[in-house]
């Protein structure tokens, strides 16, 4: 029988561990280097209060991993009620956001702004959209999208949302038909097409009783009873590599470091610490593409607070743009049993950074008295309600695909795939932006390819399907989705300035444009004194018939005068769009040919 | 790429007129010409002066070839400026945003 070692304990290496007892496989050893499972799943204690790192709905499409969900917790699994809201401007909205719902809570002229712009923008669309701005806006209008999109996504993902690419939007943003939404609102499902009434899972879900690290404590001990042990606070340092398999690991614990042999292999670590593992180590070409891996880091604050009733939400969605929390979980709501005490709840405050910027090198102290203060702020709290908390910080929390990452990817599983015993999975395992579920997945397939014998391609696992939280009625279950990340998108300011400065005028739209000022102008100047009846013989008005064939002081004069100031403003203003169109041609020319000149002199 | 082929591609971009700064601009040389007309000639003094420029009082309001008329005329100078500088950006990107539609 293989001896399996498995590289983690969070979803994907528990479940990797489940899948080889479920198929009788038990020769197997999990190592996890910290000190409790479940990975970013995890549910850390702190005084008896219990909470995430992050919220972890439980809800899949795959029916095989909510079934090993329901094995391994059966009825400690609740079924929650959700309830996510955006806060903003002192309002709470409806998330998804819900286009009557939005208009109300808005206000009438704010209302009326947005309205106005979802016209605009529908009526003029910014063609050939390339960035998460004009995509949203293309479909919700500008002043929608600088309430409810810009502000959470650039705290959220720390790019700015003119440099994020609009395919990030198509796939995580589903588009807003007003006439569906209004038909929606006003006649209920009946509005609906038959057969597509949305069965969502938006509106409950999944959870376990004490959080969802209580599923992975629970996995954890069912496989220690099975025989598959996790060692705990026990670190893989080093994988040692003959040829084209490893054949054992060492792990350091605080008894020091020992060597563990195997003959199979799945790791959950994260990419980077993986390459760097290895014995003898990686061509210097894959340890310098691990090690440009990129990660998006995560904290939370947990405030404890003496207020049994703060909120109903789940969790709420900060997007005022005053305080830098992007993210509220009311743990309470999302089970009872999260806190100890019924007379108090417990936030989590998420903030989004990196490891080593000014929120990550706050002290806890700091950071509880921050998160009180924007709490505060916001009117979620009253300060002196707050009578505890404590700081978790979570690196590598979301795998970053930055504009190299396909390119980095390949290159390190050019070197990796070829190892024949190992097999990467989950979401740090395979850098891959993976929910649970499909991190869950990988390890099932990983596990059967072992003990079944399986040749299920870990790789290929949610890369075609749609990414949505809602499965209608019919639809199969078993399809995933792959989450994209936004991507920054480079040279995309350099090339608008570029068009900018030798973007042609159109002569004809520049022709109407002055043709139709002069017009109106002519007509103006002289319908003005006719109306108010102030004619004089001689007016200096009238030497304006020397430039404008048929004009004189009179109302036909001011229609003539107007129709050839028209044609005049036209053959003005085009011949002004032809000039600076050529003027700006040479201009363009001289600039390329000196650039090509400077790039034949310096070809480096 | 050649340099033709470079400059074709750039080309072919249809430039915009920002209302913004066109009303900016139209409202500026409207408030600073109006005034300054008035202000020359009220500098040069004489005897009836500024007869026809008076004679935009027709079209503005309270207008007249005097001090206060000079800060009158640049604030009529300011709005219609603005005014005539969106609708012309307006006109333009109307025109040439159906014409790009089109092609």
């Amino acid at each position: 029988m293989e001896h399996v070692v498995i590289i983690g304990g969070g979803p994907a290496g528990l479940t990797a561990g489940w899948e080889l007892a479920r198929l009788g496989h038990t020769a197997a050893q999990v190592f996890e280097k910290d000190h409790i499972v479940g990975g970013i799943a995890r549910t850390d204690v702190y005084k008896g209060y219990r909470f995430d790192i992050g919220g972890h709905r439980f809800f899949t499409k795959v029916t095989l991993v909510e079934e090993i969900w329901e094995e391994i917790l059966g009825s400690q699994l609740l079924t929650r009620p959700r309830l996510s809201r955006i806060f903003y401007n002192s309002t709470f909205f409806d998330y998804p956001l819900k286009p009557l719902n939005a208009l109300g809570g808005l206000g009438l002229v704010e209302s009326a702004r947005v309205g106005l712009s979802f016209l605009y923008a529908q009526a003029f669309p910014i063609r050939n959209e390339q960035t998460f701005d004009e995509w949203v806006t293309n479909r919700f209008g500008r002043r929608l999208f600088e309430i409810f999109f810009e502000t959470y996504t650039e705290k959220v993902w720390g790019i700015p949302c003119t440099e994020i690419g609009a395919d990030w939007a198509a796939q995580r943003i589903k588009n807003l038909d007003l006439v569906q939404a209004v038909k929606a609102a006003l006649l209920g499902q009946r509005g609906q097409t038959k057969g597509e009434v949305i069965t969502t899972l938006i509106e409950q879900f999944k959870y376990p009783r004490l959080g969802p690290g209580q599923m992975w404590e629970s996995c954890r001990d069912q496989l220690a009873d099975k025989g598959i042990p996790t060692h705990m606070g026990t670190e893989v340092v080093r994988l040692e590599r003959v040829e084209q398999r490893i054949v054992a690991v060492v792990v350091r614990d605080q008894d020091g470091e020992r060597r563990v042999e195997g003959t199979e292999f799945i790791s959950s670590m994260p990419i980077r610490q993986l390459v760097a593992a290895m014995d003898p180590p990686a061509p210097e070409e894959v340890q310098v593409a691990a090690a440009s891996l990129k990660y998006r880091d995560f904290l939370t604050v947990v405030l404890i607070v003496k207020n049994p009733d703060l909120f109903p939400d789940n969790w709420i969605y900060i997007h005022s743009p005053a305080v830098r929390l992007g993210r509220v979980q009311n743990f309470k709501n999302w089970s009872p049993e999260m806190v100890p005490d019924e007379g108090t709840s417990a936030l989590g405050l998420e903030y989004f950074v990196n490891v080593g910027d000014d929120l990550w090198s706050m002290s806890d102290e700091d950071l509880v008295a921050l998160g009180t203060k924007e709490c505060a702020l916001l009117g979620l709290v009253q300060a002196e309600e707050v009578f505890d908390g404590c700081v978790v910080r979570m690196p590598k929390a979301y795998p970053v695909y930055d504009m190299d990452y396909q390119a980095t990817l390949a290159t390190l599983r050019g070197w990796l795939d070829p190892i024949e015993n190992l097999q990467l999975v989950g979401r740090n395992g395979q850098h891959r932006y993976n929910n649970q579920d499909h991190s869950m997945l990988t390890a099932v397939y990983a596990a059967r390819n072992i003990a079944d014998g399986g040749s299920y391609e870990l790789w290929s696992v949610n890369v075609e399907e749609e990414y949505h939280e809602e499965v209608r009625d019919g639809e199969a279950r078993g399809a995933t989705g792959d989450r994209m990340l936004p991507q920054r998108i480079d040279g995309l300011e350099a090339a608008r300035v570029v068009r900018d400065a030798y973007a042609r005028f159109d002569p004809l739209a520049l022709g109407v444009a002055v043709g139709l000022l002069i017009g109106a102008l002519t007509f103006l100047l002289t319908a003005v004194p006719l109306a108010r009846g102030i004619v004089v013989e001689g007016m200096i008005l009238s030497s304006l018939a020397a430039y404008l064939p048929g004009y004189e002081v009179s109302w036909p004069g001011a229609v003539f005068g107007s129709l050839a100031g028209s044609v005049g403003g036209f053959l003005f203003g085009s011949a002004l769009a032809v000039s600076i169109n050529t003027f700006v041609k040479w201009h363009g020319l001289a600039l390329l040919r000196r650039l090509e000149h400077a790039k034949a002199l310096d070809p480096e | 790429m050649s340099n033709d082929v470079s400059m074709a591609l750039i080309h072919a971009a249809v430039a915009r007129l920002r209302a913004g700064v066109m009303s900016i601009v139209f409202a500026g040389v409207g408030a600073t010409g109006l005034f300054l007309a008035t202000a020359l000639l009220l500098v040069q003094g004489g005897e009836d002066v500024g007869q026809h420029l008076a004679r935009l009082s027709w079209y503005l309001p309270g207008y007249s070839v005097t001090w206060p008329g000079a800060f009158l005329g640049a604030l009529y100078g300011l709005i219609l400026g603005a005014g005539t500088g969106w609708l012309t950006a307006f006109v333009y990107n109307t025109v040439a945003r159906t014409r790009e539609g089109t092609n």
